[in-house]
């Protein structure tokens, strides 16, 4: 398999990738103090959605800097609630030259995050379910977002919040971490810039989590608004299982709160086989679920013929696998990345190939956008493409056949019943 | 006669075709009757040969009244099996192309739906069937539901009449809602109307925004949005006119809406008219006020999309508001606008504005990247600011062009620290048809200072053709050109600049020169295929080098590995001169074929070999005795003895011992197992029999464990011991 890489090879290819379009990336070099940022009037003011197991990096990361200030947590479990508030307040009394501090509120209700004009960024980092209208809430209120990834959990919602984010300037990051991984970059380049030839194959993997269940009903805990929780989807008993935060499962699991494996894996991996590929603003045309016609992999297939398998065993366990005419990627998180030939994982790009977006710091990136202006790494149009994905996979998996899909007209071809599917319909009275 | 008979045939004929038809419709009809539900469950999604159509209710109802107790089983966990199976039925019953079998399912699940045997929990599931394969026929039924005593019931039913495409559930939704009294319950009706889209619903809406529960006027606020239409749209102006608070902003939040949608269906026009609008209606003082001043950045956004000339000077103007918040919003907007009016009016406002709203224009020329605002960038480069000038440099970087290419060539020659270093990182990096030609331009005249950072950038940049230009630069009598020459030539030498590296090398004078002559050198005989050749060119030039030249050189050949150049090395390598002796050694100690050790021994042999160069050719054959795995077993094991029994010092002995802890054969073993008796050497050679051992586990693992067991009686010390004990665990 191993090919012979040389430079007049490489010249060659620059044709192509020239024909890509290069973009000259630079990482940041405006350092967050232009703006006076670690004085106290200058520093930007954060509030904090669902503190549950996923906001733990992300709070911890924010009380650690000095041009951002906690003023806000939210959660619908009220011990929750008050212990952020109380962590977030003793972590600025340790920075505090009285050894005091009091100025963290804590609040049920989202809704009171976005009233404050003193806010000027949130992060959403609730289950998939409530992306969407915390998001919404937020834009519409002047905020700048840090959701989660998936970013949504369903198709339109994806739309409107790119639409939003655009239409009242808001700087929106998604959690999708990985494009601000060196590795995931290097890969992404490589194939950007054809040095594996035209890509045909990919290979990704992206795990099971067990089946949904249903469950007996339990108590509700006291202290926790556990109709809120649900939120705009049906409503089903109480039961510990549905709500725990658990990146094994727990609400995960369930496809009422999310894309299961799609939506979990999948929108990191589908998201930088987007971005390899250039599709950030499009995507797939075909779905094909697992054991369709003797599909042995779940798989959606892009207009040029390249297809996506999923959970097909990659070399050396890699998370994605590249597979192009003239080569091979590998790359995984901790920076591994391998290549064939092995020359390309180290190859300097010149100045005419295509080099990305260049982050090394996911959160960091969206604060810098929000002091610059500049559009972050991972936008809410990048992230609604990628959130498509994992959504169109799962449909066509409960609906047991393939799904067609315009990615420019954004919709579910030659399937009535599918297209229902496109947005689901939400419990009263949560709406958009 | 004949005629009476030929009619009693023929009578005859049709009772036997009959009786056939009657008798296989009855095996049929039977069959069915005994076809397990699980089968025609596999039947009903396709995975089967699906039933006849007239069976088709039957076969459902067969299959219901199978799921319905499962679906409701005491065994809480074991519902969802039978869960799925039903939603299976419906998915598969939608299929595109099967409309008939999708209403007979519908049909089947409505029927069962008004059974008292059929659980709350099932109807949830029937209902929420009905959301995705419902039409026409479903109408009625869940309009029923709507006025269930089970609220999540009726929940349901008005979800899954939200999605139903019949128009009647339309009418359905608008005649509960004139009689719903339950704030939740008017909230989800007048969202369902809203996400219809249906403009009949508009009158039936209009009255909840006056609702005394602002919730409800809220969503009819929103649901107005939704539909969009000139009644609507006239009637969300009205609201945002006439009321105040979070109803106001709802409505302002909607008209945002409209006009985006309007947007996204291209009629710019209509959407032009209604961000006008909102703007207007939201030009007044109290619209600084945090909810409202974010409806006028939106409507400010809508604007300069849709009416770019009008949306420039609002751009213009707001970029001028005393408050930055109104400046970073009027930057923002220039974004959305389709025409570069906006853009030129904020790069001409640059000047003015303080740092913070420079750095956001720059950033914003940068994405536009529009090579008219080269000039802007240029002239922020002279800020006294230094974010500011990182910043343009940025935005010349994205830009590209021969124009900025040369500014930030100025720049790097004469600036220093973060700007000196984003300004080379920039050109580095600069994308231009013709910025290779700026930086050629630059390394061909101008001061040293400058000219040396544009020969760099030929290297970093790998420009094609550039490596005659630098070959010529290198020679040049200026170091600092020089230099930079010769280091850009690592980064762009080929195998076919051998010679005249060498060339070049053999000849250089600075210290600085030299090592990245040498770098440079060895680079380019590490893309040489035919390495002989290589070294011939280089050896060539050894004879009236300079001396360091020479001595360069020399260290150089390891990257060409070949007969001609382990002649010259070893030559070297015994050469009377010291410095040319010590170089080398050092080549052969850093070479990489096996074939070097032997060289090496033979000099660390010589008694009169100075102390600094044995010990460098003791390390290069213990290097090579370790590295070189594929080289026979018994020669490394050889060369390795060798080392250990000419040692001048304990030291060095010391390396060979541990040495043959790599070396998994029988020799070493019994070599350590004579050494492990020495007192001044028995743990390092405890330690390296150890690792012996290890590495003969997968060969020979009775002698390692032999080994590791002779080693544990000997008790040498508690980490030998340890590791001895973990040996043996693990055989």
């Amino acid at each position: 398999m191993k090919k012979n890489f040389s430079p007049s090879r490489r010249n060659f290819l620059l044709k192509s990738a020239a024909a890509l379009g290069a973009v000259a990336a630079f990482p940041t070099i405006v350092p967050s103090t232009v703006f006076g940022a670690t004085a106290p009037s200058n520093r930007i003011n954060l509030g904090m959605i669902g503190m549950g197991l996923m906001m733990g990096g992300h709070l911890e990361g924010m009380l650690n800097r000095d041009d951002v200030q906690v003023l806000a947590v939210c959660d619908v479990v009220e011990n929750r609630r008050n212990e952020a508030k109380q962590h977030v307040e003793k972590k600025y009394a340790e920075k505090a030259p009285s050894g005091s501090y009091k100025g963290c509120d804590a609040y049920l209700e989202y809704e009171k995050i976005c009233e404050r004009s003193d806010i000027d960024g949130v992060f959403v980092v609730t289950p998939d379910h409530w992306h969407a209208l915390c998001s919404l809430a937020a834009m519409r209120a002047g905020k700048h977002v840090y959701c989660q990834k998936p970013m949504t959990l369903t198709i339109r919602e994806g739309r409107l919040m790119s639409d939003t984010a655009r239409q009242y300037g808001i700087v929106f990051q998604v959690g999708s971490q990985q494009r601000s991984e060196r590795a995931f970059r290097r890969a992404c380049e490589i194939v950007r810039n054809g040095w594996i030839g035209k890509v045909h194959t990919i290979y990704t993997s992206l795990g099971e989590f067990a089946p949904p269940t249903t469950l007996a009903e339990q108590p509700i805990p006291a202290g926790f608004d556990y109709d809120r929780w649900l939120g705009p989807t049906p409503w089903y008993p109480y039961n510990e299982e549905r709500v725990k935060g658990d990146y094994g499962g727990g609400w995960r699991r369930f496809w009422e709160y999310g894309s299961r494996k799609n939506g979990d894996w999948g929108a990191h991996h589908f998201d930088i086989i987007q971005w390899a590929l250039g599709m950030d603003d499009s995507g797939p045309v075909k779905f094909i679920p697992k054991g369709y016609d003797g599909h042995e992999f779940q798989t959606h297939y892009y207009a040029d013929g390249t297809r996506v398998l999923r959970d097909h065993p990659t070399r050396n366990g890699q998370m994605i696998q590249f597979i192009g005419a003239g080569g091979e990627v590998l790359v995984s998180r901790g920076n591994r990345l391998e290549t064939t030939p092995a020359e390309l994982a180290k190859m300097p790009l010149l100045p005419s190939e295509a080099h990305l977006y260049e982050s090394n710091d996911h959160e960091g990136n969206w604060l810098e956008c929000i002091r610059t202006g500049r559009k972050t790494i991972c936008d809410a149009e990048i992230g609604h493409r990628t959130a498509t994905i994992c959504h169109l996979s799962g449909i066509a998996e409960r609906l047991g056949r393939p799904i067609e899909w315009d990615p420019v007209e954004e919709k579910i071809l030659n399937d009535p019943s599918a297209e229902r599917w496109y947005d689901r319909p939400r419990r009263a009275p949560y709406v958009l | 006669m004949k005629g009476t008979k030929e009619m009693k045939n023929k009578f005859f004929s049709l009772v036997r075709i009959g009786l056939f038809f009657a008798i296989a419709l009855g095996l049929t009809a039977g069959a069915f009757a005994q076809t397990p539900p699980e089968e025609l469950i596999k039947q009903l999604t396709g995975k089967a040969q699906a039933p006849e159509a007239a069976q088709l209710a039957d076969s459902y109802q067969k299959a219901l009244d199978y799921l319905i107790p499962l679906m409701a089983a005491d065994n809480v966990e074991s519902r969802y099996n039978p869960q799925i199976q039903l939603q299976n039925l419906g998915s598969y019953a939608a299929r595109p192309g099967a409309d008939a079998q999708r209403e007979v399912f519908a049909k089947v699940l409505i029927q069962n739906l008004e059974k008292p045997q059929v659980s709350g929990v099932v109807k949830n599931w029937f209902v929420l069937q009905l959301e995705r394969v419902g039409a026409a026929e479903s109408v009625e039924p869940l309009a029923k539901l709507l006025k269930s005593d089970d609220v999540n019931l009726r929940d349901y039913a008005r979800r899954a009449l939200e999605k139903n495409p019949a128009p009647a559930a339309t009418d359905a939704l608008l005649k509960e809602l004139t009689a719903a009294k339950d704030v939740n319950a008017k909230v989800g009706l007048i969202n369902s109307l809203g996400q219809r889209k249906v403009e009949k619903a508009v009158a039936a809406i209009k009255p909840a925004l006056d609702d005394k529960e602002l919730k409800v006027a809220c969503a009819a606020a929103g649901a107005l949005a939704n539909i969009g239409d000139k009644n609507s749209v006239d009637t969300l102006f009205s609201v945002l006119e006439n009321k105040s608070g979070a109803l106001q902003v709802k409505a302002g939040q909607g008209l945002v809406y409209a006009g985006r949608e309007l947007i996204a269906h291209n009629e710019r026009a209509a959407a032009g008219r209604i961000f006008e609008g909102l703007n207007k209606a939201l030009d007044k003082p109290k619209s600084k006020e945090n909810s409202l001043f974010f409806l006028r950045v939106a409507a400010l956004n809508g604007l300069v999309a849709c009416m770019p000339d009008q949306g420039a000077k609002l751009v213009v103007a707001m970029a001028q508001d005393a408050d930055p918040k109104v400046r970073a919003a009027a930057v923002k907007a220039a974004r959305q606008a389709p025409t570069k009016d906006a853009l030129a009016a904020l790069g001409q406002l640059m000047p003015k504005l303080d740092a913070d709203g420079q750095i956001q224009v720059l950033t914003l020329l940068s994405e536009r990247g529009d090579l008219s605002s080269v000039k802007y960038a240029k002239e922020a480069l002279k800020s006294d600011n230094e974010p500011v000038r990182l910043a343009a440099i940025q935005t010349l970087t994205r830009l590209g062009s021969d124009e900025g290419a040369g500014a930030l060539l100025e720049l790097a020659a004469s600036a220093q620290g973060e700007t000196q270093k984003a300004a080379l990182e920039g050109l580095a990096r600069m994308v231009g048809p013709l910025v290779d030609e700026a930086v050629l331009a630059g390394a061909a005249s101008g001061k040293p200072e400058s000219r040396a950072v544009a020969i760099g950038l030929l290297g970093e940049r790998q420009v094609s053709g550039a490596s005659e230009k630098l070959a010529a630069y290198a020679a040049e009598e200026d170091e600092k050109v020089s230099a930079a020459a010769l280091k850009a030539l690592g980064d762009v030498a080929s195998a076919n600049d051998v010679a005249s590296l060498a060339g070049l090398l053999a000849g250089v004078k600075s210290v600085e020169a030299r090592k990245s002559g040498e770098a440079a050198l060895k680079s380019a005989l590490g893309k040489v295929t035919d390495k002989e050749a290589a070294a011939k060119l280089v050896v060539a030039k050894l004879n009236g080098a300079q001396p360091e030249g020479k001595i360069a050189l020399i260290r150089t050949l390891s990257a060409a590995a070949s007969p001609s150049a382990v002649k010259a090395v070893t030559e070297a390598a015994q050469s009377a001169d010291e410095n040319t002796r010590e170089a080398g050694i050092r080549a052969l100690s850093n070479w990489p074929d096996f074939e070097a050790g032997a060289f090496l021994l033979e000099a660390a042999s010589k008694a009169d070999l100075p102390m600094p160069q044995y010990v460098l050719a003791t390390a290069g054959v213990i290097r090579l005795v370790k590295e070189s795995k594929s080289a026979p077993l018994d020669k490394r094991t050889e060369l390795c003895l060798a080392v250990l029994d000419k040692a001048r010092r304990p030291d060095e002995k010391k390396l060979a011992i541990a040495a043959l802890g790599s070396l998994p054969g029988q020799q070493a073993a019994d070599r350590l197992m004579k050494l492990v008796q020495e007192p001044e050497f028995k743990v390092e050679a405890g330690l390296a029999a150890m690792e012996l051992a290890g590495n003969m586990r997968g060969t020979n693992k009775d002698a390692a464990k032999k080994l590791a067991e002779d080693i544990r009686k000997l008790d040498i010390s508690p980490d030998v011991n340890s590791r001895a004990d973990k040996l043996l665990k693990d055989n």
